[in-house]
């Protein structure tokens, strides 16, 4: 057994639909541990299996192998309606007949709780979501940020020790989304509930998460801070999925504890950090690497071409976009790159067709498992 | 967006004509029972004046009033037991997707709409005689709440249709069981539909004749036998009296069920 206590534990977690044109597998032993008191995001495009696996922790989904535990104690076997969870919907399926007031006392009553706790934990709950004012309102006389927030006023009434958001935000526009992340974040800190919150937008990830789980194929493929996704991304689908990347094609020549000395196509030579799963990589292995287009520097091509670190290509294409210019850059090679430099002072501006040479830290630049 | 002018139904050649003629035909009867209903003589072809007296004499009539009682508490009997099985029926048809005899089900609930009426009746009536079951206002209710279960259950699955299954799965989340998720949940939110269903199975067993009458037994009439003997010793401005309330409470009931059946959430302000 763990020495920490998780809020959420999940074993081995399976589960297939039976489908009339054969089995889906939406969740391939799955396994997660999501600690108390974390911001916790599964990310993924859809049909990666997020949404599936939250259902299985409401009790929406019965699983097909596995084990849920919450606080060390099996979970599987209950009913949602006797598991100490609850859910912010997607579409807040905020009860149409009832008020807000009515719709946020709801789990308290059917708990059988004094009405006037009730009635106390009700205000406090408007307060905390800055609704008091609206209690008299039926849902379909809010907007959507407020319905929104009723949503997440009752989910947060009875006090549950996890807390599952069904892509809470998607039904917002862009400002209003921006706004929400920090109250969701904010609201998390101050109730010290664990939320687990499924989302396709990784912005939203990295901008609320303690960690993430980045999931593809009903299966987890990283799962760590928002740094460690973004920096150090296991394998091609993370490194592709999170933020913009670049991908060559290279042979590892030598290892030296965590750096990996790889020649690319066309011969130029870069220094790569190996980790992870990619740990196992050997020499003579052809291999990918990932470099971010902010971690690419571009120097105008010395005399000596090939010198040093520096790879030779040359500008094909550049757009200004305020704080940044992104270059599009042809390798000698014919590989396209992207390389994103600040608009600072020293900044120099490259013209389309000069000819550059560009270079990376091997701490930038990753060695990918697959 | 309107649809391009060439494809515009209403520019069909004919599309007033045969407009006009399906109104009149259908209506048109309808208006001259309700006007003649206010004849002043005994003539219902001859226009003589505006009285209320044959109204004041169909509420006098002791026949009409037994049978009347009659029809109403028949209706209320079968409408609110076909009303309860309808919203079983669609609870089990609609919400349990995977149950396998669901495609046969839908069909055996809405196969009293399709079969010949007097085909019913008869059976009915051979099948009460079989089993034992006296014929009288007992057999009446049941062979209405059978024939009433698919004009009940057309409102309340479209109601049902339209409610997401994430309420009833809010509803477990926040502690509910399901007995009570449907209590506190999904039953105020079908209710429109449960009413709507209610009211036009009301009106369905309050019209019926041909079940009723080989059902009925002697004795227990209701409001069409009624009438339908009263025709027989001659038409009157009594009949039309009454056949006009009888429109006037079956229209009333038919608007509310649809206004029910769309009603939506308090919305705006």
């Amino acid at each position: 057994m763990t020495s920490e206590l998780f809020a959420v534990n999940g074993i081995s977690i399976t589960k297939v639909y039976a489908g009339g044109t054969g089995d889906v597998v939406a969740l391939d032993d799955v396994s997660i541990s999501i600690k108390d008191n974390e911001f916790f995001v599964l990310l993924g495009p859809s049909g990666c299996g997020k949404t599936t696996l939250l259902r299985c922790i409401a009790g929406f989904e019965a699983l097909t192998a596995g084990r849920i535990l919450l606080f060390g104690e099996g979970i599987d076997h209950l009913p949602p309606h006797r598991r100490p969870v609850n859910t912010v919907f997607q579409h807040y399926a905020l009860f149409p007949h009832m008020t807000v007031s009515d719709n946020i006392a709801f789990s308290l009553r059917m708990l059988r709780r004094d009405e006037r706790e009730i009635a106390q934990t009700v205000e406090r709950m408007l307060a905390l979501v800055h609704m008091a004012e609206f209690a008299g309102r039926y849902p379909a006389q809010l907007s959507g940020g407020q319905q929104q927030r009723v949503a997440l006023a009752r989910a947060l009434a009875s006090h549950p020790k996890v807390l599952l958001l069904d892509e809470p935000l998607s039904a917002l526009d862009l400002k209003l989304r921006q706004a929400m992340r920090l109250e969701l974040k904010q609201l998390q800190e101050e109730t010290g509930i664990t939320f687990v919150l499924v989302t396709h937008d990784q912005d939203e990830a990295l901008s609320m998460g303690d960690r993430i789980a980045v999931m593809s194929k009903g299966a987890i493929q990283q799962t760590g801070t928002p740094r460690e996704i973004y920096d150090t991304p296991v394998n091609r689908f993370v490194a592709d999925f999170i933020g913009e990347t670049n991908f060559l094609d290279a042979t590892i020549r030598s290892v030296n504890a965590n750096t990996a000395d790889c020649v690319l196509e066309g011969g130029a030579r870069t220094g790569a950090t190996l980790a992870g799963p990619a740990a196992r990589m050997r020499p003579g292995d052809r291999v990918l690497l990932s470099v971010r287009p902010e971690k690419i520097a571009v120097r105008p091509r010395q005399q000596q071409p090939g010198a040093g670190h520096g790879i030779d290509g040359s500008i094909t294409r550049s757009v200004y976009i305020g704080t940044d210019t992104l270059y599009q850059i042809a390798l000698d090679t014919r590989t396209p790159l992207i390389a994103r430099l600040q608009n600072s002072r020293q900044a120099t501006d490259f013209a389309v067709g000069e000819a550059v040479s560009v270079s990376f830290d091997a701490a930038a630049c990753r060695v990918l498992a697959d | 967006m309107k649809p391009p002018r060439s494809r515009d139904l209403k520019r069909y050649p004919g599309f007033g004509a045969v407009t006009w003629a399906c109104l009149v035909f259908l209506y048109g009867p309808l208006l001259v029972i309700a006007l003649y209903s206010f004849n002043e003589i005994r003539s219902i072809t001859v226009w003589g004046g505006f009285s209320l007296h044959w109204y004041a004499k169909a509420f006098n009539n002791e026949l009409i009033q037994r049978s009347t009682w009659n029809s109403l508490v028949i209706a209320l009997c079968a409408a609110s037991m076909a009303t309860t099985l309808a919203t079983a029926a669609a609870l089990a048809v609609i919400r349990h997707r995977r149950f396998r005899a669901r495609e046969t089900c839908i069909g055996i609930i809405n196969l009293p709409l399709m079969v010949p009426e007097i085909v019913t009746a008869i059976a009915s009536l051979v099948f009460f005689v079989l089993v034992g079951i006296p014929l009288g206002v007992g057999s009446i209710v049941l062979a209405h709440t059978v024939f009433c279960i698919p004009f009940a259950y057309l409102p309340i699955s479209a109601r049902l249709e339209g409610i997401e299954g994430y309420y009833e799965e809010a509803a477990g989340d926040l502690y509910a069981d399901s007995r009570r998720a449907f209590r506190h949940v999904l039953l105020p939110m079908l209710m429109p539909g449960v009413l709507a269903g209610f009211m036009l199975a009301f009106i369905i067993s309050l019209d019926d004749f041909i079940i009723t009458n080989f059902v009925a037994g002697p004795g227990a009439s209701t409001l069409p036998l009624a009438i339908y003997g009263l025709v027989r010793t001659g038409l009157t401005p009594e009949i039309n009296a009454v056949s006009t309330l009888l429109l006037l409470v079956s229209v009333i009931f038919v608007i509310l069920s649809c206004l029910l059946g769309r009603k939506r959430y308090p919305a705006g302000h």
